[in-house]
């Protein structure tokens, strides 16, 4: 994925946006005051649900100068255009090209915005700049520890200005952030940035560690390492779902709430047949009824866990 | 940060930006956080952002334009979206008949404006006092 590529050499820089609940807005803020430069590549990921169909590209492109297009996979990368992920879709780039694939979910989110940041960190190194907004749980926080880690600009909107703060503290408590600001004073910092021809180096700092846990992906039950980002953690399978503490967490309680939910029917199924075979064995009828009655009772029992089940909600941290 | 479920969550659908105004100085008064579109494909743009999140608004508030109608449609042809409560600003209806024709639609109110500002103001207050503390839209 690294190394130069003849649209890199006319391209310096990558401005990377991530964005969930409450970005749509500061994303059209942000669009309005960016001044396209042909040296600079947009890319803006907005979480949004799969199996429709996405207008963000055409309320983006009303909403400034830049001409904004939704990626599909192959198409090359130029200067003065902004790129959006395409619902369902995780966006990247690799060599000159954008790319559109529905490769695994990450924090459960396809688009995710750590997909976008990593490969711009990858390609660009100190020329990415890296942007969260509005959004709740901890997507982008992983993706902008790498635009740091690779001498690239870190920018949040302020968390006391985003309607939904958490991914913006997330990164905050997280990583070192360059720019704090509220979503109308960003765009001339990253019209500054990218009008910069010469950027300070610093030195690349060390790649994530991992190790294996003894936990499993709740999505494939692949087996999870633990990445440490910093002073940040995220967990990944074989596969490649990737998750934070926070994401982790919701996807073990969709998983637990799917593993009671079977457990139930299994109980009832059970229950049911040793009532049907109660008519048709007499000489078993008690033992069998008193067992239907018992996984009756068990299922219950479960039904009771999952209908009382709290799972607090992502905003509930915040 | 205070958590958040003590708030509501509103949607507001206007293409007027003194409407909008209005409206935001209005929702300072009650513990709300507001996102606004002016057209419908924001809308649904905002509302699939949200429900990928797990954050749908608790209430939709919508300046009535006849467009509209195709998102009035939709949002309530989506099992998740439906039961979110949606309130209906309108002009003076000329119509007969067209109050009933937007209630048709599944609107859960419609609101008639009135002339002057003060008055304006004060109808938003009504309208927001009933939805947020009488019908208590967080708890639906």
């Amino acid at each position: 994925m690294e190394g130069a590529s003849p649209t890199r050499m006319e391209l310096r820089t990558a401005v990377v946006i991530g964005a969930s609940a409450g970005g749509l807005g500061p994303l059209q803020t942000m669009v309005e005051g960016i001044e396209p430069s042909q040296s600079a590549a947009y890319f803006a990921v907005l979480h949004t649900t799969p199996n429709r169909r996405s207008n963000l590209a055409s309320i983006l492109g009303r909403a400034g100068r830049v001409k904004v297009l939704e990626a599909r996979d192959g198409m090359p990368m130029e200067g003065a255009v902004m790129y959006v992920a395409a619902p369902d879709h995780h966006m990247y780039i690799e060599d000159g090209r954008v790319r559109s694939v529905r490769g695994p979910r990450e924090n459960r989110h396809r688009p995710s915005v750590n997909v976008l940041f990593r490969s711009a960190a990858q390609l660009f190194g100190e020329r990415a700049i890296g942007v969260v907004l509005s959004g709740s749980l901890e997507d982008g926080t992983g993706g902008l520890w790498e635009i740091e880690r690779r001498g690239g600009t870190t920018i949040v909107q302020d968390p006391a200005e985003a309607m939904f703060p958490y991914m913006p503290r997330a990164a905050l408590q997280n990583i070192i952030i360059n720019y704090v600001l509220p979503a109308a004073k960003i765009p001339s910092v990253v019209n500054a940035l990218v009008a910069e021809t010469e950027v300070k180096r610093t030195s690349e700092q060390e790649a994530a560690m991992d190790e294996f846990t003894n936990l499993t992906c709740p999505e494939c039950r692949g087996p999870l390492r633990r990445l440490q980002l910093g002073r940040f953690q995220e967990l990944e399978c074989r596969v490649g779902h990737r998750y934070s503490p926070e994401s982790a967490l919701m996807a073990y309680d969709e998983t637990q709430e799917r593993a009671l939910w079977a457990a139930v029917v299994a109980l009832e199924e059970g229950a049911d047949l040793a009532a049907r075979l109660a008519d048709t064995h007499p000489e078993q009828a008690e033992q069998l009824r008193l067992r239907a009655e018992r996984r009756r009772s068990q299922a219950g029992i479960i039904r009771e866990i999952v209908q009382k089940w709290n799972v607090p909600d992502s905003t509930s941290s915040v | 940060m205070a958590v958040y479920r003590g708030t509501f969550f509103v949607l507001w659908i206007d293409s007027d930006p003194q409407s909008r105004a209005l409206a935001e100085v209005v929702l300072k008064r009650f513990p709300s956080r507001v996102q606004f579109a002016a057209v419908a494909d924001e809308a649904m743009e905002i509302l699939a952002t949200d429900q990928s999140a797990g954050l749908l608004p608790d209430i939709i508030f919508l300046s009535w334009r006849p467009e509209l109608s195709h998102f009035v449609a939709a949002l309530k042809a989506e099992f998740r979206l439906r039961s979110i409560p949606l309130v209906v600003f309108v002009g003076r209806p000329e119509a007969d008949g067209f109050v009933n024709e937007i209630y048709d639609l599944d609107a859960n109110a419609v609101v008639c404006s009135v002339n002057g500002s003060g008055d304006k103001e004060e109808a938003l207050m009504a309208t927001c006092r009933f939805w947020f503390q009488t019908a208590a839209v967080l708890h639906r």
